[in-house]
């Protein structure tokens, strides 16, 4: 059985003043434990939707999530969400924030600072530990907040497009440490990306979801080492599909 | 940070513009150009207000006029706040509160006097109760809006990190509203200001608003020039208060940086910046 199953998801936003808008038909997905499942697909498909539902955050029309083979209901530190920008808390040092789920779940407070500075070690934004968000760059605030969700280690890590808002180069290197985190402490990631390229350095396998409303399309295992020209052909055929 | 620390830069500019339109007001009468009854010259204004201070009798109305102020205000903030940050909470505060706003927006505290007298009588509750009136729309309105501005983003993140519904409001909604919630603490307590020489005309015998309307009736224009400044002057000093206490909250702010006793540009951007 899946780590992390996704069945027969529907969601349907209804209002008075507007036809109700399917935003996921059928969505099926599976998930298995230390994968990193990149989710691809047309803007404004639903796949911010699929991890809000993921999440706990929204509730869906039918289907259901099964983590570890149970239901999930509301929010959790099991599913932790990672967004593009402006997840830290502006009024907490970088410490902080990264302190903050352990606060919550009653640690004290010499062993949470002792695991906040660890993390942020990790991650090599130990030197800024004592910096307020609106003091690091984006790159810097996207690895505070990673650190952040890690620490109290989370299930799964739901990941919205996390490296949209940063540069190229910064992206770069951002996938990089990623991709290496990951493979070493085999944590599961379900990430959501518009970027074919991102999703292919990125991911054990890529869910290429259709236009809305959001379904399974294409599941891509991509092997390990992709070489460049391997990968480049893989895009190009991603990138017709998408087209 | 360590900026905010350091004394606060004098703002030259407005300091300018207030000597300028003092010289003006100075030269205006003196040179004949208008009434000396009606506007007496700066300078005899403020000796006037000097006198009233080091004599006595502006204190008593001083200490009358702040604690109508303080008591009113710290009313409508202890209904208004919890109220307001409940509400904003809540999915449709708009929709119950929008029409019963609007029919009162356009009542002005001097509206309310009848009533306030009808209801309390005379002496300082009907005056503490015009306060009250005055401003406390203001604050469920702007506490409502503050909650409801902070990023939803925050919140889920929260969430997702753990936290109950109670903790991410106190936690995260709290301090993510705090910048809003203090401007707006500032403008209210500029109308609860706004409010005391309407609730001083209600038969109270002490007060700046009293002191003014009284001076009125015996055609005495420099004293009620003392008395506005006086209001003018205690209503800086208190909101100079209320901007030092929120540079100290607001210290991981990119605005916070603190500008001089008359301007506040910085405050401004930095809640700008943040959205």
């Amino acid at each position: 059985m899946a780590y992390l199953e996704i069945r027969g998801l529907n969601k349907v936003y209804r209002s008075s003043a507007r036809p109700p808008v399917e935003a996921l038909h059928g969505l099926d997905l599976a998930v298995h434990q230390g994968e990193l499942v990149a989710l691809l697909g047309p803007s404004g498909c639903g796949k911010t939707t699929l991890l809000q539902i993921v999440a706990g955050l929204e509730s869906p029309s039918a289907g259901q999530v099964l983590l570890r083979g149970r239901p999930v209901q509301g929010w959790s530190r099991e599913r932790t969400l990672i967004f593009q920008e402006y997840s830290l808390f502006p009024w907490l040092t970088a410490r902080g924030n990264v302190e903050f789920g352990l606060r919550l779940a009653g640690m004290a407070r010499p062993a949470r600072q002792e695991r906040a500075r660890q993390a942020l070690d990790r991650l090599g934004v130990g030197p800024f530990a004592e910096s307020y968000p609106h003091q690091l760059s984006g790159g810097m605030q996207q690895r505070v907040a990673l650190a952040r969700a890690l620490v109290v280690e989370p299930a799964v890590l739901l990941m919205d497009e996390p490296f949209a808002a940063v540069d190229a180069i910064t992206r770069r290197r951002l996938q990089a440490e990623l991709r290496q985190l990951q493979t070493a402490q085999g944590q599961t990631i379900l990430l959501v990306t518009h970027s074919v390229r991102e999703a292919l350095a990125l991911a054990d396998r890529v869910v290429v979801l259709s236009a809305r409303p959001a379904a399974v399309r294409m599941e891509l295992p991509v092997p390990r080492p992709l070489g460049p020209a391997e990968a480049a052909s893989w895009e190009e055929e991603i990138v017709r599909y998408l087209a | 940070m360590s900026a905010a620390r350091g004394r606060p830069a004098v703002n030259w500019r407005g300091l300018l513009v207030l000597v300028g339109l003092a010289a003006a007001w100075e030269l205006l009468p003196r040179a004949g150009w208008v009434d000396a009854v009606l506007l007496p010259p700066f300078s005899r204004v403020a000796s006037r207000l000097l006198a009233l201070l080091f004599a006595g009798p502006l204190w008593a109305h001083i200490g009358a006029s702040v604690g109508r102020v303080l008591l009113g205000y710290g009313l409508a903030l202890a209904v208004a706040l919890p109220l307001g940050f409940y509400l904003g909470l809540r999915e449709r505060a708009e929709e119950w509160l929008g029409p019963l706003t609007q029919l009162l927006r356009p009542l002005a505290p001097p509206a309310w006097i009848p009533l306030a007298i009808l209801w309390f009588g005379i002496g300082n509750a009907p005056a503490v109760f015009i306060i009250f009136v005055g401003t406390v729309l203001t604050i469920l309105l702007g506490t409502i809006a503050a909650v409801r501005g902070v990023d939803r983003r925050l919140v889920q993140g929260a969430l997702t990190l753990g936290a109950t519904r109670t903790q991410a409001a106190f936690q995260v909604v709290l301090p993510a509203a705090l910048p809003e919630l203090l401007t707006m603490l500032r403008l209210g307590l500029g109308l609860a200001w706004m409010c005391v020489v309407a609730a001083e005309m209600v038969a109270v015998s002490r007060g700046l608003g009293f002191l003014i309307l009284d001076a009125r009736n015996s055609f005495n224009t420099t004293t009620v020039l003392a008395g506005m400044i006086a209001i003018g002057v205690l209503g800086l000093l208190m909101d100079g208060g209320l901007r030092q206490l929120q540079r100290r909250l607001l210290r991981w702010q990119t605005g916070s940086k603190g500008y001089g006793i008359l301007g506040d540009t910085r405050a401004e951007q930095g809640l700008s910046e943040l959205r």
